[in-house]
């Protein structure tokens, strides 16, 4: 998630402006304040006519008047800002933030709850914004603090709360270093900024797309079915039992337990053949070209992300429990459910050139593969060559993973479409080397994978078997 | 984007209209009006003009609002543009292309505004500086254009681009968000507005007390260069009331106010309104006729410290004529003797009569006339005339014969009246000088400050004439003075309305007479009659500064009418000779823009008929089919004199023929019910037999030997309506004085009120515990009084102080309550909660253990808190926070 030079200098931009208070409103304000008495005194400041008499006044108590507000205006956000930087320094404010639905959202335009509890007081008129401060100083988009949590059968508030969104474009780990808490007074000449200590970590998964149907079984089913029909003995504890159900094997009810407790179980086998079970979804994240870490790469990363977790939710769909392992070490978050937790480590994990979807796929195991086009014919052909012909194959295209600038609609013409974050990476995505030679290896795998069959490259994952 | 964003994009699109394009229409509609206004461009639809101009922004807006590109919008503008034009350049008909292309052209170009404007709102954020700016330059601009300036006129029209500005730099941080509307947030973004805009007003109004020396400062130097208008009417608003009516236009009054006519800009300060038409009976021997000047006010002190000349009706021998004609019934009349001693004349004086015909711009509370009008009577307008006319007076003044209004203004334009002039100043050279005059009066009227500029004048005066020549010399000096000529035979003063730097009309101060004497030497008549009247003054000759309208005979059509349109609104000096009273002298040079009236005279209003009675009567009965009445009146005038009966008469009158009339205008018979007050007139006509008066019986005697019916040829309503708006209009007249006179009382009344309205808050939780006890006390069946129970008790440990938050009430009971008061409070739950929800059947026993409870709280809570506890009572917040349903928490911290 590195971004290129430009962008991260014109995010840093973006959060020293945070921090410098003042805004374009005073400075332009002020500016047209200015002109406006030059321009007014030059053009009738004559001394002795009635007009510039008049003028003159007018200039001088709309200006006061101007000044006046603009006065009240800042000393509100001053002492408010300077009383909330005293209860911050005095621990007598908490922040609690919620992220799309606690800790983990889609990416892209993602839901923020921002409560400070605490004695916090407003700018007249004016309002308190909270940003989250990620790393590499990538700011957020600001939540208006407009709520007021009172106490309960209180009039004093306890809190004030605000609900927002802001754009998380990248899949994959968020840390919140701290929170940005501005007062901008009514006029929204200044944005006074206090930030406050807070970690948290935030993630955000692949964006679901079009359900598709992706047809992929367990690598042996025969042996599932087999193991199935003819259950082991288990001696001696009752390791593994479960309620008996309609359809169960009355052969199997274990009579001591309903002797002893009156219930009715059946044992069920004690190993479990993992591929009775599971469907192993072997993703690799390999990147086998000159890696750079810049803004294309994670942009491809992102849209390879979508399409793994669209592949991933598919497989799920087939009745299957998938299982991904992972070709590289990813931190693990704790209290998520199975599937969650396949999500995270999709959203959490990065391009790498370690290991080798060759020395990473277990043929024996693998029931479905996904690589990216990133990863070298040579991989992709000894792949083909060694895992069995009915385990299917998938990579991902990702030369046109970012949209060529000419790609346009009729509509388009006439409006402008929707920004996207990767709009400005489409003109020098059209000219980078790494997507030639993206192109090149594409085609190269293309005609790899026709000789293969039950394969596919493709950045539609629109197929069927 | 799915079809829920579509929505929602729309829907904050709409809001946006609200919020930001409503706001902008109506400023533009502002602007628009007052650059209508200011650029004579007269009824050209200024709210079409502003829906074009809505329509290009509220187009452009949405347009720009979805993302559509600029260039190819702005090109399919033009090109939209350009074939409009095209298809109007093919009409038919030259005219019809002319008219579509101005048409075309003003709208379009409005429309193109819009456009712009709303293509900045939708895209640039800052774009509201950016209007408000150009807005601005507009407004100022124009404003800077205009002639009558003052402090006001600025403030009013540049006020709603300040306010629009600031409106809009305080909704642009919130326009970038999406806007809910929720009544919660929509309420609250109201409020938002409404306090910042309370917050615009008290800063300005602080502002205002603060810079409040200074604008008075400035409004003085205003008033002392007499800014307020031309004929300086109002050099000082509080001068005189009277005077006060010429500016009451805007307060719903009639009257033209003197200040538009000379607004706008100096094209449109000749206004061509026509302010009335007189019929004057002033005729040169040879029957030609001799106008004479109409004067509205005599401006007799100067204020040195203010700088300009004020109305003084305290002044000695002040013969002004004072009465108000409107309230004066029709055909009566009144007559102020008095005016003959005041004008303190008897040589050469000739009584004049004059019919004036006001027109609806003129103010109809003062009388206009030649000098010294001492009669008054109202007349009505003829029929066909009163589109034009509202009201007419008959007036009769005593007038100098040395009075004309050809001298000097118009001398060059006829040379056969320089004999005339001569002859007068030869008659007025008899006058030696002011010894024999009333050493008060004459002190007063050449009252002059001295020091700087003054001492100049008045040097510059004694260096035309000696101390010693005679006042006629004195004042022919000065009148040759502003005809002097230079070397090349040109004339050193000039008229003009655009007076050196100083561009407006009005009374100038003494440092622009100054200018206009010594550097400028171009003014108009306020110029030329202030520098007269200093020096006159300062040659100890008694001048007064007098305002009214210069009368111009413009053709013979109609002999004895003039014409009066408001730019023949006129300022000039009088000056006073002994015996011969005040005489006319106008100083100002000729102005040829002056001297053609802007339209030519009309048809003069037909003369109302002679009446030979009028009765102030009323109405007993009418008989609408036969069309008689019977009235009953003591009041009458019979041939022009007006009289009061001992007795009350009661007379039929035949209303076949008449006009009846009600608040001047036409109605029929039915009109008028019994009770109501008429006015019957009945006019001189070969037809009817007309009593003569006689002098050796008295009037009722008289009277009672009129004919009967009495033919009335006109009757005018006065009407019970009338009558209680008087009533009205006097009881708010006394309201006003009590107001005027006991802020105070007001103050008192209020603060009584706040009091009143404090005590009653402080007492309405204890009201409350009142009217949970009579509930309690009325409780028929043991579960309703459980309830009532309950409720009592929860309110009195709420004022006891044992405050339930977001506990269920068991709770609240269990954990909060009982171990403080120990009363049993949940073993009652659990009593009232069986009663509630059992089918109300009570257990025996249940009623006693209500009552039981019902007794423990009020005594636990006494024992525990002392009897001052009933002062909790006294809590208005406490007690509120009772009645306020706790705030769900909704927030869920992050389940991590």
């Amino acid at each position: 998630m590195r971004p290129i030079s430009i962008s991260s200098f014109i995010k840093l931009s973006s959060y020293w402006s945070k921090l410098a208070g003042v805004r374009w409103q005073l400075l332009i304000s002020i500016a047209v304040i200015w002109g406006a008495n030059y321009w007014l005194r030059s053009e009738y400041g004559q001394e002795d006519s009635n007009l510039w008499l008049v003028m003159n006044q007018f200039i001088q108590l709309v200006t006061w008047t101007i000044i006046g507000l603009f006065v009240i205006s800042l000393i509100t956000a001053l002492t408010t800002w300077i009383y909330f930087i005293t209860c911050v320094k005095n621990k007598t404010v908490s922040v609690q933030i919620k992220f799309g639905d606690g800790q983990k959202a889609e990416a892209g335009w993602v839901p923020l709850t921002v409560m400070i509890s605490g004695p916090v007081l407003r700018p007249l008129l004016g309002t308190v914004q909270a940003r989250l401060v990620f790393t590499e100083k990538r700011v957020s988009d600001r939540v208006i603090l407009d709520a007021n949590i009172s106490k309960p059968r209180h009039w004093w508030r306890q809190a004030i709360r605000g609900t927002g969104q802001t754009l998380l474009h990248d899949r994959g780990i968020y840390d919140v270093e701290k929170i940005l808490v501005s007062f901008c007074d009514m006029l929204g000449l200044v944005s006074l900024s206090c930030s406050i200590l807070f970690t948290q970590q935030l993630f955000t998964l692949p964006r679901p797309l079009a359900g598709q149907k992706v047809i992929a079984q367990p690598h042996s089913t025969e042996a599932q079915k087999h193991r199935i029909d003819i259950p082991k003995r288990v001696e001696g504890e009752h390791v593994n039992y479960k309620e008996f159900e309609t359809g169960d094997n009355i052969q199997r009810i274990v009579w001591k337990i309903y002797a002893k407790s009156g219930q009715l179980v059946v044992r069920i086998p004690e190993i479990k053949d993992p591929y009775a079970s599971h469907l192993y979804f072997y993703v690799s994240y390999f990147h086998g070209f000159d890696r750079q870490g810049g803004a294309f790469e994670t942009e491809l990363l992102n849209v390879y992300k979508d399409q793994v977790r669209n592949l991933f939710e598919a497989l799920t769909r087939n009745g299957y429990e998938v299982r991904i392992p992972q070709d590289q070490e990813v931190p693990k978050l704790s209290g998520l459910s199975e599937k969650k937790n396949e999500l995270f480590q999709i959203a959490a994990a990065s391009w790498q050139n370690q290991k080798a979807p060759t020395a990473f796929v277990n043929y024996g195991k693998a029931a479905f593969v996904c690589l990216s086009s990133l990863t070298p014919l040579s991989e992709v052909e000894l792949i083909l060559k060694n895992l069995p012909l009915a385990v299917p194959v998938v990579v991902v295209r990702l030369s046109d993973a970012i949209p060529s600038p000419f790609q346009i609609k009729v509509k388009d013409i006439l409006f402008k479409p929707e920004k996207q974050p990767t709009d400005n990476l489409r003109q020098p995505w059209m000219l980078a080397s790494l997507r030639r030679a993206l192109k090149e290896n594409e085609n190269e795998i293309a005609s790899a994978l026709k000789q293969r069959g039950n394969s596919w490259l493709t950045n539609d994952i629109e197929f069927e078997r | 984007m799915s079809k829920q964003d579509q929505y929602e994009r729309f829907r904050q699109l709409l809001i946006r209209w609200v919020l930001v394009l409503a706001p902008t229409i109506v400023i533009g509609f502002i602007t628009l009006r007052f650059l209508n206004f200011s650029y004579t461009a007269l009824n050209t639809g200024i709210l079409s003009q502003t829906i074009y101009f809505g329509f290009g922004l509220l187009f452009a807006y949405s347009l720009y609002y979805y993302g559509a590109r600029i260039v190819i919008t702005f090109l399919l503008l033009w090109l939209t543009y350009w074939l409009f034009e095209r298809m109007i350049n093919r009409l038919q008909g030259e005219f019809d292309v002319f008219y579509a292309t101005a048409r075309f052209q003003l709208y379009s170009t409005l429309f193109i505004f819009g456009w712009i404007f709303g293509f900045l709102l939708a895209r640039l954020r800052w774009s509201y500086i950016l209007i408000f700016g150009m807005l601005a330059t507009i407004t100022l601009v124009s404003i800077s254009d205009t002639i009558d300036i003052s402090l006001s006129y600025i403030l009013i029209h540049i006020a709603p681009v300040v306010v629009y500005g600031l409106y809009m730099l305080f909704l642009s941080p919130l326009l970038t968000d999406r806007i809910e509307i929720s009544s919660k947030k929509s309420g609250k973004l109201a409020l938002r507005i409404a306090l910042f805009a309370l917050l615009i007003l008290f800063a300005f109004i602080i502002t205002e007390r603060l810079f409040k020396s200074d604008l008075k400062a400035v409004e003085k130097e205003l008033a002392a260069r007499g800014a307020k208008n031309k004929d300086g009417k109002k050099g000082d608003s509080n001068y005189d009331e009277r005077n006060g009516l010429m500016e009451k236009g805007g307060k719903g009054d009639d009257g033209y106010r003197l200040k538009d006519t000379m607004r706008v800009n100096s094209k449109m300060s000749q206004s061509d309104k026509l302010m009335f038409c007189s019929k004057l009976d002033n005729f040169f021997p040879d029957g030609s006729p001799a106008p004479l000047y109409f004067v509205y006010h005599y401006l007799t002190r100067y204020d040195p410290v203010k700088e300009t000349f004020t109305r003084d009706v305290n002044v000695p021998s002040f013969d002004e004529f004072d009465v108000d004609p409107v309230n004066l019934p029709m055909y009566y009349s009144y007559t102020d003797t008095t005016i003959f001693r005041k004008s303190m004349a008897e040589k050469l004086r000739k009584v004049v009569e004059a019919q004036v015909y006001l027109s609806e711009n003129t103010w109809k509370h003062s009388v206009l006339g030649p000098s010294s009008v001492f009669s008054i009577q109202t007349i009505p307008v003829e029929k066909d005339f009163q589109k034009t006319f509202l009201s007419g007076y008959k007036i009769t003044s005593f007038t100098s014969e040395l009075n004309n209004a050809y001298f000097v203004y118009n001398i060059s334009a006829s040379p056969n009246l320089v004999p005339i002039q001569d002859k007068r100043h030869e008659e007025l050279r008899s006058v030696m000088g002011y010894s024999k005059v009333d050493h008060r009066f004459l002190e007063y009227y050449t009252q002059y400050p001295s020091g700087g500029i003054y001492d100049s004048i008045s040097k510059l005066a004694f260096s035309l004439t000696s101390k010693e020549s005679r006042p006629v010399d004195k004042v022919i000096a000065v009148r040759d003075f502003f005809l002097r000529r230079n070397e090349n035979g040109k004339r050193i003063f000039r008229y003009t309305l655009k007076a050196g730097a100083v561009d407006d009309p009005n009374i100038p101060s003494s440092r622009m007479l100054y200018n206009f004497l010594f550097k400028t030497h171009a003014g108009y008549c306020t110029y030329y009659a202030g520098a007269s009247l200093f020096m006159l003054r300062a040659l100890g000759v008694p001048t007064r500064f007098t305002t009214g309208f210069a009368a111009i005979n413009r053709s013979d059509k109609n002999k004895g009418w003039y014409w009066f349109y408001a730019s023949q609104a006129h300022a000039w000096t009088q000056v006073y000779f002994p015996g011969y009273g005040w005489l006319d002298f106008d100083m100002t040079i000729g102005n040829e823009e002056q001297q053609g009236a802007p339209k030519p005279d009309g048809t003069p209003p037909l003369p109302p008929p002679e009446p030979w009675l009028v009765l102030n009567a009323k109405a007993e009965s009418v008989d609408h089919k036969e069309k008689k009445l019977r009235v009953s009146f003591n009041q009458l005038i019979f041939l022009n004199t007006a009289y009061t009966l001992n007795q009350s008469f009661n007379r039929p009158v035949d209303a076949s023929l008449c006009r009846v009339m009600y608040n001047k205008k036409d109605t029929t018979l039915a009109a008028i019910h019994p009770g109501d007050s008429i006015i019957v007139v009945s006019y001189k006509d070969a037809a009817k037999r007309i009593p003569q008066p006689r002098t050796d019986i008295s009037i009722e005697d008289q009277v009672a030997a009129f004919p009967s019916p009495v033919i009335a040829d006109e009757i005018h309503i006065r009407g019970k309506e009338k009558e209680k708006k008087k009533e009205e209009g006097t009881k708010k007249g006394v309201n006003q004085a009590a107001k005027k006179m006991t802020w105070r009382e007001i103050a008192w009344m209020a603060a009584k009120g706040a009091v009143g309205l404090l005590i009653l808050m402080l007492l309405l939780p204890l009201l409350y515990l009142f009217y949970r006890l009579i509930r309690v006390a009325m409780a028929r069946d043991a579960a309703a009084k459980a309830d009532q129970v309950y409720r009592t008790a929860l309110y009195r440990l709420h004022m006891a102080g044992i405050e339930r938050e977001n506990e269920t009430p068991l709770d609240y009971a269990r954990t909060k309550v009982d171990p403080v008061f120990s009363i049993g409070f949940e073993e009652f739950m659990h009593l009232y909660l069986r009663l509630k929800y059992s089918q109300k059947i009570p257990q025996p026993g249940d009623s006693a253990a209500i009552n039981q409870f019902a007794n423990r709280v009020g005594f636990s809570i006494r024992k525990k808190s002392g009897i001052f506890s009933i002062f909790n009572y006294f809590n208005v917040l406490l007690a509120l926070r009772y009645f306020r349903s706790p705030q769900k928490n909704d927030y869920e911290p992050p389940s991590l």
